[in-house]
């Protein structure tokens, strides 16, 4: 879910005019290739078949770089970053593979025909169609990858994906018999020169072994660093079903708002999960918060005592394995001179670090560009609020709210025991949901009138062209909400700048 | 076991499956026109798009009943369609699939699990 914008539209027409380029390439490639006429007597689908066939050579060469999560990385940092989103990675691998999944029907039913044509009219070949399908090389490791594209589409589907992370793990790593088919695909030497009958194949493991190779380099590498000392120190069980992990771990160097991976072998020895870091590098640790919402959290909670009655005592501490940090894009929030933090319930954790953080310069009075932050919290239910309650509260003391402006909006149903007691204890100095000195709001956001009053509240004399950074992290449908209405309040003194995180 | 609330549904996967079975048979459906006999063009045209107004769903089609929403009766119309797609190469590939859908539909069927109401739009099943 990518917000609808020029830089969105430049990139289809870069990507497509690409991928229709190499396959007219290739087209006009075989065409004219006099080695070939025997086979190029059967006409217009083996020119189709070879030009979509090397498209897709290109493609699965092409579709492993984004994955390389450190080499993504390094390049964020780099003036790359400017040209493209780099935080896209996996945007730019989903249209590599719909790409592929496109060239590979193409591809697919041109060779059907090309194979019926060779039983009619090459018989003088001697080859029967379902011979060329199923016993060359070509055929069968056509095939198996297929069916192998068949399962890893149908299983990263959101449908599937979001349900049972494991299925979609276990089955996208079908890609390694996916690659080795591929390389094997011209094995057979179906496509002869005439004249003097080497092979002419596309030549594409040139770039696949390569990338494939440096794909493993990256995994080794995220292995090796996830196998150094790691303690898991403290773990907090939250109202709202969430649960706070502490981890202890000398070699991890992180930013606030960065995210990791982690891996607990006893839930499950394969999986690793990402989660936004909700910790500053000066508390000492490495905290996440996980919201407990499909298979593994729960298990994950079951392993850690949590729905254990009273006291715990005797729970064995698992072992823990954290994979990172990767970059995300609240790293950048100190670059910007206002900047406004949306979290939406889990998605609060990158703000928390960030508001961290903030409580942290701000007690050592350091220098940064950053003068006006806004934090706005949405939560369904007033559990949600517990998880930073304290964090919140010690900020509003300690940071004036000329710099810093604390909103929070209570977004779903209330019981009507809550209803009670909010009445009753609403003319307190305090919050009575939250506890804050800031009211909490209920119902969602009118985000017009919160935009137009933050652009009304900086004043002119900062200088034109003031972006204003609003980082979300949350649900999708939110980000199209702020996006819309952040667009809509820019103008040419003060722009929104909508950068979101999702997984 | 259908009942735990992060118990993994098969239904959802089931459904792609089928969706882009239905799609790839009648690419290879399409193929076979001009192929030497058109009867089975013809036919496998017909059930790939029976298949995609299933899965899509297209409007209408999830409201026959007990036709749309059992789940057995599903995976056995599936595993009749694979049967024409047979003789002809081009619609190897797209009933092997289906094959692999039918079967997905058969699990979730034993294991119980109800054909869910299709919200309008393709709004992802909530964690």
């Amino acid at each position: 879910m990518v917000e609808f914008n020029g830089r969105l539209i430049a990139f289809h027409i870069i990507f497509w005019s690409i991928q229709w380029g190499i396959f007219i390439y290739g087209f006009y490639k075989q065409k004219n290739d006099p080695e070939l006429a025997v086979l190029n007597s059967i006409g217009y689908s083996v020119y189709t078949s070879r030009g979509a066939g090397l498209v897709l050579g290109v493609d699965c060469a092409a579709l492993l770089i984004p994955v390389c999560r450190n080499i993504v990385r390094f390049f964020r940092s780099s003036f790359l970053n400017r040209i493209v989103p780099i935080d896209e990675n996996l945007y730019f691998h989903r249209w590599l593979a719909y790409a592929m999944l496109l060239f590979a029907l193409i591809h697919t039913n041109a060779h059907y025909t090309n194979f019926f044509f060779v039983e009619t009219k090459l018989s003088v070949l001697g080859f029967k169609a379902w011979n060329v399908h199923y016993t060359q090389w070509g055929g069968a490791t056509g095939h198996i990858m297929l069916i192998i594209m068949f399962f890893m589409y149908t299983s990263a589907k959101q449908q599937v994906k979001h349900k049972n992370f494991e299925y979609f793990w276990y089955t996208h790593h079908l890609f390694v018999p996916f690659y080795f088919c591929l390389f094997f695909h011209s094995f057979g030497c179906f496509v002869k020169s005439s004249v003097d009958g080497h092979c002419k194949g596309y030549n594409s493991n040139y770039g696949t072994i390569p990338v494939f190779c440096i794909y493993v380099a990256e995994r080794i590498l995220r292995e090796y660093r996830a196998r150094q000392p790691t303690t898991l120190s403290k773990v907090l069980f939250h109202p709202g079903n969430t649960i706070e992990l502490r981890i202890e771990k000398p070699s991890f160097q992180y930013k606030p708002g960065q995210y990791l991976f982690i891996n607990v072998p006893s839930v499950s020895k394969l999986q690793w999960h990402p989660f936004t870091i909700s910790s500053t590098p000066e508390e000492g640790f490495v905290s996440i918060h996980v919201r407990i919402v499909g298979d593994w959290t729960k298990k994950l909670a079951e392993t850690l005592g949590c729905f254990e009655k009273g006291m715990t005592k005797g729970v064995a501490v698992p072992e823990v394995r954290i994979d990172g940090p990767y970059g995300a894009p609240a790293e950048d929030l100190y670059n910007y001179r206002v900047a406004v933090l949306v979290g939406a319930g889990i998605g609060v954790t990158p703000s928390a670090s960030l508001l961290k953080s903030v409580w942290y310069k701000y007690y050592r009075k350091a220098q940064m560009p950053l003068q006006k932050l806004y934090f706005f919290w949405l939560a369904r239910n007033k559990d949600e609020f517990a998880w930073f309650q304290s964090l919140l509260a010690s900020l509003e003391e300690t940071v004036p709210t000329t710099f810093l402006e604390i909103h929070t909006y209570l977004t779903g149903n209330l019981a009507i025991d809550d209803i009670q007691n909010i009445v009753l204890n609403n003319d307190q100095d305090v919050d009575p949901l939250t506890e804050l000195q800031s009211r909490t709001h209920y119902g969602r956001p009118d985000w017009k009138r919160v935009f137009e009053s933050i652009r009304a509240a900086i004043p002119p004399a900062a200088g034109d062209g003031c972006d204003v950074g609003v980082f979300y992290c949350g649900p999708g449908a939110l980000a199209k909400v702020l996006g819309k209405f952040g667009d809509a309040a820019s103008n040419t003194r003060v722009k929104f700048v909508l950068r979101k995180e999702h997984f | 076991m259908a009942k735990d609330r992060f118990a993994f549904k098969w239904q959802p996967w089931a459904n792609l499956q089928a969706f882009y079975a239905g799609v790839f048979i009648l690419m290879g459906a399409i193929i076979s026109y001009w192929y030497p006999s058109m009867m089975f063009a013809g036919i496998n045209t017909a059930t790939a798009l029976i298949i995609l107004a299933f899965e899509t769903p297209f409007p209408g089609f999830n409201r026959l009943g007990f036709v749309s929403t059992n789940l057995y009766l599903r995976a056995l119309l599936y595993l009749a369609f694979i049967v024409p797609g047979l003789p002809q190469a081009p619609t190897h590939t797209g009933v092997l699939c289906l094959f692999c859908a039918a079967v997905t539909y058969l699990w979730a069927a034993i294991r119980g699990e109800p054909e869910p109401p299709k919200p309008k739009g393709d709004r992802p099943a909530r964690a």
